[in-house]
């Protein structure tokens, strides 16, 4: 078995819904770079149990975005010696650095800053300046008349990461009706695994006409993706039952598919095989992984592909 | 000097160990001018000898309370070199009692600063001398306003009851927005709104964005971008501490070829692989409440020379805000033997973690 898509067709093995597009995927040079994609369902208590595996060509693009929120903070004189008591504070917590800190922070504010501070507040309290935006004003007086403005001590606080989301689009050309059949079949897999599917249960009166399938009102959750790409035989193996792949390329986890789309008029206009199945079919789909990425996650990758030495 | 030599003397007064770079001849003829990113990690320091504002600022301008952990060396990419300045300038209409104050401010906030040595001073009389300050804040204003206000009576009074008496004439006929057309076109007279362009503070913080086409010429290179990745990856996001026994576990790698193989059944002949499954210890510990913050990096620009380029900006404390690789280019996807990307595209925005001033950029540019 020479072909790295069946090699991980029989680890991954679910029986019916192991597919795969084109045929010859794996087999030759050019198709011997692969996605694949595993498909699981959620359970009781979290869990995720395997229900189907796909194999595809490489998409087209393959993004790998992070990004990082970080808010502006306007703190003015005050916030930023709150920030740099804080930090005496933290680096060691007790009674006695605790009232040297604060010390040190009302020691902080000279006579200059304190007499704009004042004169902006005597300002504002003449009638007809402290209406309206006469705070505003009566600060913009002081810092025209005086030739100095406040430091807005303005810096970035860090906020969040958000979900990574990916964006991928295959260009699949059938060339035979095996081709067809799969791409077809995966096209179904993908649609019934990204959709909620409603809870029935059946309601027997004893008499098997009268039987029916009552809605609960309940749905499953849709399915969860892991998407690994291959680029080389000997780059892939599995960590704590997680398949992976190359080394070079991201690794998607844990995902939702919360877009997908199936074009089949992609070449100026429609056209069809004999058997009535179109020439092709592009897919775009969108996956948003469920957990936020840490540095933690760079770890884990850098154990597993010995990338770089150091400890981080 | 050799590129080696070049930046050994770099890395030596950064303080790293390695430098990570791309190409591989950067430093070198070829590649003479390029970049420096250093990324720095924060540590706490004991500086209880600083007064609070200075320490605030030492966090976020300096890299003095952080300690460097990698460096990059980069060759310069198209559109790199180039930043912005700015200062925000409003326009207000101070009309004529805020312009009245405003030109006569200055006198006003000598004589309150004059009084504010014997407030700050704590004695025992510190609330009957706070209370007398404010008290005396009324006189101040007011005998340094009173000449113009008395001017302003004496000789523009009389227009300004005019222009209202022709805007309540206006409100008869027209909507509220029109009266003082009205009254300004039956007087030929309008106001002054006594308009004043005022600073309004450094409100953006500087933003710098590199796109780098890295096409690797060999499988050096290929793993010099992948700890280039790695490392920028590691340090834009944030950490949380762990505990130990996450620390501790043990990852287990199975290389294909290690493989055992299913001896019976239809599967006969496959390889097959051993998982290992984590224990209820390691699966059932929650993951800390805190972040530790992402790391932060200075950017600079050197000469062929191996020194700083001191005609071009320089890039003080930022933070990287995004980080985005494509692989693949064209709508294609083609790799090395060794499965490595022949193409891929990083672009990094970095934002500065504070606003510039002039000492700061003084410091920072020269």
């Amino acid at each position: 078995m020479s072909n790295p898509v069946e090699k991980i067709q029989a680890l991954k093995s679910q029986g019916e819904n192991d597919l795969s597009f084109p045929s010859s995927l794996g087999g030759n040079d050019e198709e011997k770079h692969f996605t694949y994609i595993l498909v699981k369902d959620i359970e009781k208590g979290g869990n995720q149990t395997l229900v189907g595996t796909i194999a595809l060509p490489m998409p087209l693009d393959i993004v790998d975005d992070y990004k990082v929120e970080y808010a502006d903070a306007n703190l003015g004189p005050l916030g930023a010696t709150a920030v740099g008591v804080g930090a005496s504070i933290a680096t060691e917590v007790s009674l006695d650095n605790i009232k040297k800190s604060l010390l040190s922070g009302l020691g902080s504010f000279n006579s200059g800053l304190l007499g704009q501070v004042v004169a902006t507040k005597a300002i504002s309290m003449i009638p007809g300046i402290s209406t309206g935006d006469g705070r505003a004003a009566a600060g913009q007086i002081v810092t025209s008349a005086t030739n100095k403005a406040v430091n807005p001590y303005i810096t970035g606080v860090f906020k969040s990461v958000g979900f990574k989301t990916f964006n991928f689009t295959f260009r699949c050309h059938p060339r035979n009706s095996n081709d067809t059949q799969n791409l077809t079949q995966i096209i179904k897999f993908f649609r019934n695994s990204m959709l909620p599917d409603d809870i029935t249960v059946d309601v027997d009166f004893g008499d098997p006409e009268f039987t029916y399938k009552q809605q609960t009102g309940l749905q499953t959750l849709p399915r969860r993706f892991y998407l690994d790409f291959f680029t080389s035989t000997g780059d892939f193996g599995v960590e704590d039952a997680q398949l992976y792949g190359s080394r070079y390329l991201p690794s998607i986890n844990d995902a939702a598919m919360t877009s997908f789309s199936v074009d089949y008029e992609t070449e100026g206009a429609p056209a069809f095989h004999k058997n009535s199945s179109p020439v092709s079919t592009i897919l775009n789909m969108t996956f948003t992984e469920s957990k936020i990425y840490t540095r933690d996650n760079v770890r884990k990758e850098n154990n597993r592909y010995d990338i770089i030495q150091e400890k981080f | 000097m050799s590129p080696q030599e070049k930046l050994e003397n770099i890395k030596r007064s950064l303080g790293v160990t390695s430098i990570e770079k791309f190409p591989e001849n950067v430093a070198s003829d070829e590649v003479g001018h390029f970049m420096m990113i250093t990324e720095y990690q924060f540590k706490n320091t004991n500086t209880k000898n600083r007064d609070a504002l200075t320490r605030f600022s030492e966090q976020i301008t300096t890299t003095a309370p952080y300690e460097s952990r990698n460096a990059f060396a980069l060759y310069l990419p198209k559109g790199s070199l180039k930043t912005q300045y700015s200062a925000s300038h409003e326009k207000v209409d101070f009309g004529f009692f805020g312009a009245l104050l405003n030109s006569e401010s200055s006198d006003v906030l000598n004589r309150l600063q004059a009084q504010l040595p014997n407030i700050v001073q704590s004695d025992r009389n510190a609330i009957s001398k706070s209370f007398d300050f404010y008290k005396n804040i009324a006189t101040t204003v007011g005998s340094e306003l009173s000449p113009n206000v008395n001017r302003y009576i004496d000789q523009d009074m009389s227009t300004r009851m005019a222009f209202n008496i022709g805007e309540a004439v206006g409100g008869l006929l027209l909507s509220k927005d029109k009266t003082a057309s009205v009254a300004s076109l039956s007087m030929r007279k309008t106001g002054n709104p006594y308009s004043t362009l005022v600073f309004a503070g450094v409100k953006e913080r500087r933003q710098h964005a590199f796109s780098f086409d890295f096409y690797p010429r060999s499988s050096l290179e290929s793993e010099n971008i992948l700890k280039i990745i790695t490392k920028l990856k590691a340090g834009m996001l944030p950490d949380y501490h762990k505990p130990d026994v996450e620390n501790k576990k043990k990852v287990e790698k199975y290389q294909i070829e290690e493989l055992k193989t299913i001896k019976a059944g239809p599967l006969t002949g496959t390889k097959y692989i051993k998982t290992a499954p984590a224990s209820d210890a390691q699966t059932n510990l929650m993951k800390s409440a805190f972040f530790n913050y992402p790391n932060v990096y200075t950017i600079k620009f050197y000469k062929t020379n191996g020194a700083k380029n001191e005609f071009l900006h320089q890039i003080g404390q930022s933070s990287i805000l995004n980080l985005k690789l494509s692989y693949g280019e064209g709508g294609q996807q083609v790799f090395f033997k060794n499965g490595a990307p022949q193409h891929v595209k990083m672009d990094i925005t970095f934002k500065e973690n504070f606003a510039l001033s002039r000492n700061l950029a003084r410091n920072l540019e020269g």
